[in-house]
């Protein structure tokens, strides 16, 4: 089978218009909704309807500086630092467990405090590991074929995973597992290896729920959230309310019901739902649309990239982003069993925008490169 | 090369295939959208339309019961709840201050609930009124809250209780007036509906619909407050002076039927009910005039006496004799006076209040007769009056009453009716013969205050001629003048009345208790008052219903006269003259009681007799006080 990729990642002269002008685009589109879904329990709870969108707007600030900032960066620099990147990764991950400094919130601890703001350490670790993987499967890509050779991005899979599932929290767990199949997939992993690496992870998967029977509730109501609709089916059924009220067009902006406190985490992990009440159905195919573009922008500069390292780096980067989203959606529309993942670029937190800008930024640094190598 | 190449289409290969599978995901979740927001929607927009809106009800005001003249018995009014909402509040200095000058509260204490915001409201005040809420609304400061409380008030708490009767704290009436109209006074709620918050805190901005509420109906009363005051200070008296169990009064207007007054004692506080104490607050709360019976005793005296007259069955100077009894189906029926009146006109008789006339009256009148004029008198039944619960008294069966069952119901003993029928039977009697329906209310107002409903003047049975009745009445002022009901005499006024003593029965046998009653009206020619006063089981010394009855009628009847500013007919200074208190009580004590009787007699002064024995062993009054002539001289023996 032969195809023509030539054809299908046909080349820009130029800057990456798509990738920057889709980032910018969803980070303003964030910031719109940001406000309209948390307005009014920002007042209530704080006192100040633009609570959130202030932060976010910080967030955006700094995302922005970042995303300049790494897209000037030469990315083969992290190649180096793959070994130290990894370890402050697995080391802000373990600072949460640390009395004082970590933040407990809605039964987890998942942030770090630091003077003036708070951090959450699995938004940079998701990345860190990204750099890890690339950084290893790109130097050692002779050997990746045999299982030996990807132990070593299963081990820090595994660390990163084990850490994060500690705080718990289940939804990036299952982001950073899924990243790593797609990094050992783009790596040249042996399909066979995954059959074989699949059997501990749903043993794993059954034994989470098992110690922790309230995950089995959970997957019950994203079954029929109805038949506890008080309980566990209540953010389901409200996020399912948001959705069906926007139609095809949606309520128009500013409208949403839910937002006055049905719906929680309206303008975080769910802020999906609010777009898809005012906006409507059209409404999210445009959100996905970008995000549509965002993804085939990267996995082109992926396979555009100069070498090896930024092809994976890109190739992480953009799973990171893609299993992200794909979860959000899934969660959101009750698809699978509710679990609390941010909408990269839109939902509020501003860690994780300037993470995921600074991504970008990494990205587009590639593309740059390749772009030179071409020109060259 | 071949090598590398390999290895670059391999990354192209998977790089394609991670597309493919994420564009498959996204399909299948933008299949899902589709489904949940176009396909499904309607369904699912039905389960949630309930949350988001919210029906507040506007509570309907419950209508305002009016004495006759417009006096308010009973009302509703709305107070309000005053809370803050901290987070809300724009400026908490000038919202302090608002609160602190309109409600009269410290002005530390209220900054700090305005400012606390750690909780999500604060109360500031309860039951504050409206004129306040609107003055705190002019302000137009933001994070102050209302809740609105509809409440029923009896602006004169213990009065007239047993008749309004009272409702539950969600205004629905629960027992009296407040029960019997309650679909009247019972308004109908308004709605707006509100889209809300979770918190039920409403969205700006959003159209609202608005329901009003239309407030219930008015109630005005045929009871007169100024009159129904005399009745309940009266009845407070007699709870004092003669301790009994319970006391009665009734005012009616013997030509409409309207009831002028009505109160019980004991009766409950209106606004401070015992809601918790159920047996205190039904016995308390109802209504003894229409619930309770008792045997009238010599008050049915009257009644007996129109049958007869009606009948043509005796004339005004018939004569009877009274040995002090008489034998019936072999049973001797005693006079109350143990060595009997002698003999007598049937004026006397009544007067008197001698058993054996009305034994003998009965006993022409025949069982037929007098059971028909029972049911024309309204006895027997109840006359449904607009009030919950009415009894309609107990009269023998027929077929099982004996003669001297019949001669006992000729002066009002075996046969029991509620003080509301007796009263009413005495209000046809007086009226020129017709038995009216007695009812509490005139008219049903809407709430712009038009009539809705009017009640009036409604004819049950003619029972008795004008000519009769104006015998009786004649008879009915004699007893006032002549006999033993002079406690009720007025000078310049004509009273007409008779009093009623009657032994309470306990399983057939003589408890030594009584209900002493009064029943009379003034003008006596045509009467416009009449008022019945009953007294059970007094307690103090005194039984007899010219003592402990009879005082407290007249109570009442003055104070009409003086409230109706109605003046003097009669003849004042021969009235006057007989008022005068010129005779000295002699000393009775240790007399046998037929020297003391005559030695009173002769003085032209009245006497009741408490006890069986032959000698006088107290007097009441004691020697040598001045009274006057024919007042009742109590001997016991």
């Amino acid at each position: 089978m032969k195809i023509n990729f030539k054809k299908v990642f046909t080349k820009n002269k130029g800057t990456n218009f798509w990738l920057l002008s889709s980032t910018i685009l969803l980070v303003l589109i964030g910031l719109v909704f940001v406000y309209s879904a948390s307005s009014y329990s920002a007042e209530i709870n704080y006192g100040n309807k633009y609570y959130f969108l202030i932060k976010q707007l910080v967030g955006v600030i700094l995302g922005t500086g970042a995303l300049i900032l790494t897209s000037k960066i030469d990315y083969n620099i992290y190649k180096k630092y793959k070994i130290p990147i990894l370890v402050v990764s697995i080391i802000l991950l373990a600072l949460v467990f640390i009395p004082g400094l970590g933040v407990a919130n809605y039964g987890a601890r998942r942030w770090i405090r630091l003077p003036g703001f708070t951090i959450q350490p699995s938004e940079i670790a998701k990345f860190g590991f990204v750099v890890f993987c690339a950084a290893y499967l790109s130097k050692n890509k002779d050997i990746v074929h045999s299982f030996k050779g990807i132990l070593p991005v299963l081990a820090a899979g595994g660390i990163l995973c084990v850490l994060i599932m500690l705080e718990p929290n289940m939804s990036i767990t299952i982001c950073v597992g899924l990243t790593m199949f797609l990094m050992l997939f783009i790596g040249g992993a042996k399909i066979k290896h995954f059959l074989i690496l699949a059997l501990p992870v749903l043993a794993l998967g059954v034994l989470l729920i098992i110690l922790e029977p309230y995950r089995l509730q959970r997957l019950m109501a994203f079954i029929n959230p109805w038949a506890n609709p008080q309980g566990e089916g209540y953010q389901l059924i409200q996020s399912l309310y948001s959705l069906s009220s926007g139609g095809l067009f949606g309520v128009g902006l500013f409208n949403s019901r839910q937002k006055y406190l049905f719906l929680p985490f309206s303008e975080s992990d769910f802020i999906f739902s609010i777009i898809g009440e005012e906006t409507g159905f059209l409404g999210c195919l445009t959100i996905i649309a970008i995000f549509g573009i965002m993804i085939y922008q990267c996995i082109k500069i992926a396979h555009n990239a100069k070498d090896r390292f930024g092809c994976y780096l890109v190739t992480g980067i953009v799973s990171v982003i893609a299993t992200q989203v794909l979860v959000n959606i899934a969660v959101v529309t009750g698809s699978i069993p509710p679990t609390g993942v941010p909408l990269p670029f839109i939902s509020a937190g501003s860690t994780s925008l300037l993470v995921f800008m600074s991504a970008i930024g990494v990205v587009l640094n590639v593309d740059r490169q390749s772009r030179n190598k071409v020109i060259q | 090369m071949s090598n590398k190449n390999y290895s670059i289409f391999s990354i192209q290969k998977r790089l394609l295939a991670i597309i493919l599978l994420i564009t498959f995901i996204f399909s299948l979740l933008i299949f899902r959208l589709c489904y949940i927001q176009i396909i499904n929607a309607e369904n699912l927009l039905k389960k949630g339309e309930s949350q988001w809106i919210r029906d507040l009800p506007l509570n309907a005001k419950r209508g305002t019961i009016y004495d006759k003249n417009g006096v308010a018995l009973a009302v509703s009014y709305t107070s309000y709840n005053i809370y803050v909402r901290a987070i809300s509040v724009k400026d908490p200095s000038g919202v302090t201050k608002a609160l602190t000058d309109v409600l009269n509260l410290n002005y530390e204490t209220v900054y700090q609930k305005v400012t606390n915001r750690l909780v999500s409201e604060s109360l500031i005040k309860l039951q504050v009124d409206s004129a306040d809420v609107e003055k705190l609304k002019s302000y137009n400061l933001e994070g102050i809250y209302y809740s609105e409380n509809n409440k029923r008030y009896y602006p004169y708490g213990d009065f007239l209780s047993q008749v309004l009767g009272y409702t539950t704290i969600d205004n629905i009436g629960q027992s009296g007036l407040e029960l019997f109209y309650n679909k009247f006074l019972t308004g109908i709620d308004g709605y707006t509906y509100k889209q809300t918050s979770i918190r039920g805190e409403e969205i700006l901005n959003t159209l609202d619909s608005y329901v009003p509420s239309i407030s219930g109906n008015n109630l005005y009363l045929t009871i007169d407050y100024n009159i129904q005051k005399l009745a309940e200070n009266a009845c407070e008296e007699i709870m004092i002076n003669e301790k009994p169990k319970s006391a009665t009064i009734i005012v009616m207007d013997p030509n409409t039927g309207e009831i002028l007054a009505n109160t019980s004692k004991p009766s409950l506080d209106l606004n401070n009910l015992p809601r918790d104490n159920i047996t205190m607050l039904n016995a308390n709360s109802k209504n003894l005039s229409l619930v309770d019976v008792y045997e009238p005793g010599s008050t049915f005296k009257v009644l007996t006496t129109a049958m007869a007259l009606e009948e043509g069955l005796t004339s005004p100077n018939d004569r009877f004799y009274d040995p002090g009894y008489r034998v019936v189906d072999g049973q001797k029926i005693r006079c109350w006076r143990l060595h009997g009146h002698g003999s007598q006109t049937m004026t006397e008789g009544l007067c008197n209040s001698c058993n054996a006339v009305f034994v003998d009256l009965a006993l022409r009148l025949g069982e037929e007769r007098l059971y028909s004029y029972f049911e024309k008198f309204g006895l027997g039944s109840s006359l449904n009056v607009d009030f919950p619960g009415e009894s309609g008294g107990i009269i023998m069966n027929r077929e099982t009453a004996q003669k001297v069952d019949l001669a006992r119901m000729g002066f009002g003993q075996a046969i029991a009716t509620t003080p509301m029928q007796l009263i009413n039977a005495i209000c046809s009697v007086v009226n020129g013969g017709t038995l009216l329906k007695p009812y509490y209310v005139n008219k049903i107002t809407n709430s712009f205050d038009v009539t809705i409903k009017e009640n009036t003047r409604t004819e049950l049975n003619k029972v008795i001629s004008n000519k009769t009745s104006d015998t009786i009445k004649m008879m009915f002022e004699e007893v006032i003048k002549k006999a033993n009901g002079v406690n009720a005499f007025i000078p310049g006024y004509r009273v007409a009345g008779k009093t009623g003593t009657s032994q309470k029965y306990e399983d057939g046998k003589i408890n030594g208790k009584y209900v002493s009653s009064f029943v009379g009206g003034f003008p006596a020619d045509n009467p416009e008052y009449i008022c019945l006063v009953v007294v059970d089981e007094p307690s103090s010394g005194a039984y007899y219903g010219s003592i402990v009855a009879t005082p407290y009628a007249k109570k009442v009847f003055e104070g009409i006269i003086k409230y109706k500013q109605i003046s003097p007919t009669g003849d004042l200074e021969s009235d006057l003259k007989l008022m005068e208190e010129n005779i000295t009580m002699p000393n009775l004590v240790g007399m046998s009681l037929s020297k003391a009787i005559s030695t009173l007699t002769s003085l032209n002064l009245q006497y009741e007799i408490d006890g069986e024995g032959e000698f006088v062993l107290t007097q009441t009054p004691p020697p040598n006080t001045k009274v006057r002539e024919r007042s009742i001289i109590l001997l016991e023996t």
